[in-house]
């Protein structure tokens, strides 16, 4: 065990986590270029607006970021450091490497039983088990975008159906599976901070459209309904 | 707008997506072919077989929803971000609503695409941000926060949630609304009652599958119901 996580955090497998997220960094700043140069040449967008989606971006993201913490540290502790980041900044989700690891490495991970060449085969699954979604995005993204066009001409109606059902569905199971997931240890906490961050947007919502000086909310709803569901998560848990 | 403009912006983000995908795809290789074929750690195949038997089996269908329920919403740059950096439902999707609820964008329009990608520019930066000081610094910020403050981040998600929900509902026709929680319900009951017959690892799994699933419901969906408002619905070229 002890030996496999010398071998997990040596610096060689450092050097290989790293270059993984530079491909994701590059990305990040050719698509933000590509972007920048369409706003420029068609003032699709003001200023105003690029920086107001930049913020929320941030906004948005702090909270969840900082909730893989802990689930983040315990991978690291199974796993080493490089595969964690190279695993979690890509694709992944702190949880679904966890279930990963342990299902590649025969149940061995973060027992003495965990050999280094455990640690290669968890490195395997995790690897492959996560190639999925990107050999499915790089194929299929292309035809998705030519269906939607298509859709988009033949009736309008598709897409503004499609970009409103999907994820008010997919935000709705996922609040299902975080509320049952607390009531099943017996605690209505995230059912509370689910609530509290409902309110919050409702209330942001009303403010805006009854007065315009108060349209600046919406752009801190994210945070606002962060911080709601944290107060109130905390004091019914 | 020049439409030749949108064409080459549209020709761009295929292009580079599917570079850095598939840059991404080797290099994450990487890791484990090190770990493998440099260091000697040979798994048995076995392991390697069985472990992503388990995940394949039953993330498998996952790699192929996911990816087309999440379109409509993430559009073609969003997909290439989202999928490679991951977390899409707790960070990348809501980011994206919001940024289209903020900047009263209409949903699938080529502003709220582009809008949507300087949101996710940030978020993935942010994300990756915060990982790097999961990794570097994560254990010793464990053991000085106390557990409670670190704890209530949990909530972050569901407070999230719920100012998603109350987004979405304000913009989609009540008897849709409820439609939908009907829709929603029935896939959690069958999710819910699925495991009780299955191994709990599998179980952990397939609970995995279930958002993408009722996405794809949600989707078709949308194409009935606009085939039945509007003009019959194209699905061929």
């Amino acid at each position: 065990m002890k030996e496999t996580l010398i071998i997990a955090n040596s610096p060689m497998m450092w050097v290989l986590s790293l270059a993984i997220i530079s491909v994701v960094i590059a990305q990040v700043l050719i698509f933000y270029r590509l972007a920048k140069n369409f706003v420029k040449d068609t003032n699709l967008l003001s200023d105003d607006e690029v920086a107001k989606a930049l913020r929320i971006g941030v906004i948005g993201t702090i909270g969840p970021a900082i909730a893989v913490f802990a689930i983040a540290v315990a991978l690291i502790a199974q796993v080493g450091g490089p595969l964690t980041l190279a695993r979690v900044g890509v694709i992944g989700s702190a949880a679904f490497e966890m279930i990963a690891a342990k299902l590649g490495s025969a149940g061995t991970v973060a027992t003495p039983d965990f050999t280094p060449d455990m640690l290669s085969a968890a490195a395997w699954v995790m690897t492959l088990g996560g190639s999925g979604w990107l050999i499915m995005v790089f194929f299929a993204t292309k035809k998705l975008d030519s269906f939607q066009e298509a859709a988009k001409k033949s009736n309008p109606l598709v897409i503004g159906y499609m970009s409103t059902f999907a994820p008010f569905v997919i935000f709705l199971t996922l609040s299902y599976k975080e509320v049952s997931k607390g009531l099943e240890s017996s605690t209505a906490a995230p059912l509370a901070a689910l609530l509290a961050g409902a309110v919050v947007m409702y209330a942001i919502k009303t403010a805006a459209s009854r007065n315009a000086s108060m349209k600046w909310m919406k752009e801190w709803a994210m945070g606002f309904a962060v911080i709601a569901g944290m107060i109130a998560g905390s004091i019914v848990g | 707008m020049n439409n030749e403009r949108i064409d080459k912006f549209n020709k761009d983000v295929h292009f580079w997506g599917r570079i850095t995908i598939a840059i991404a795809l080797v290099m994450s290789l990487l890791l484990p072919s090190y770990l493998t074929f440099v260091l000697g750690y040979i798994p048995s195949a076995e392991n390697i077989v069985a472990g992503l038997v388990a995940v394949a089996g039953f993330v498998g269908i996952v790699w192929i929803v996911e990816p087309i329920s999440y379109f409509p919403v993430l559009g073609p740059a969003g997909s290439y971000m989202s999928f490679l950096s991951g977390n899409i439902g707790n960070m990348r999707l809501p980011v994206i609503s919001a940024v289209q609820s903020a900047l009263e964008l209409e949903a699938g329009s080529k502003k709220a695409e582009v809008a949507g990608i300087f949101a996710l520019v940030s978020s993935v930066i942010v994300n990756l941000i915060v990982l790097g000081v999961v990794v570097g610094a994560g254990q010793m910020i464990v053991n000085i926060i106390p557990s409670s403050l670190l704890g209530s981040f949990n909530y972050a998600l569901p407070g999230i949630l719920g100012a998603m929900l109350v987004m979405y509902a304000s913009s989609i026709k009540r008897n849709h609304v409820i439609m939908l929680i009907a829709l929603g319900g029935a896939v959690a009951a069958a999710i819910k009652f699925s495991p009780s017959f299955l191994p709990s690892k599998v179980a952990t799994l397939i609970v995995m599958g279930d958002v993408g699933v009722a996405a794809i419901f949600a989707i078709a969906f949308s194409l009935i119901l606009a085939g039945r408002a509007g003009k019959p619905v194209k699905t061929d070229k």
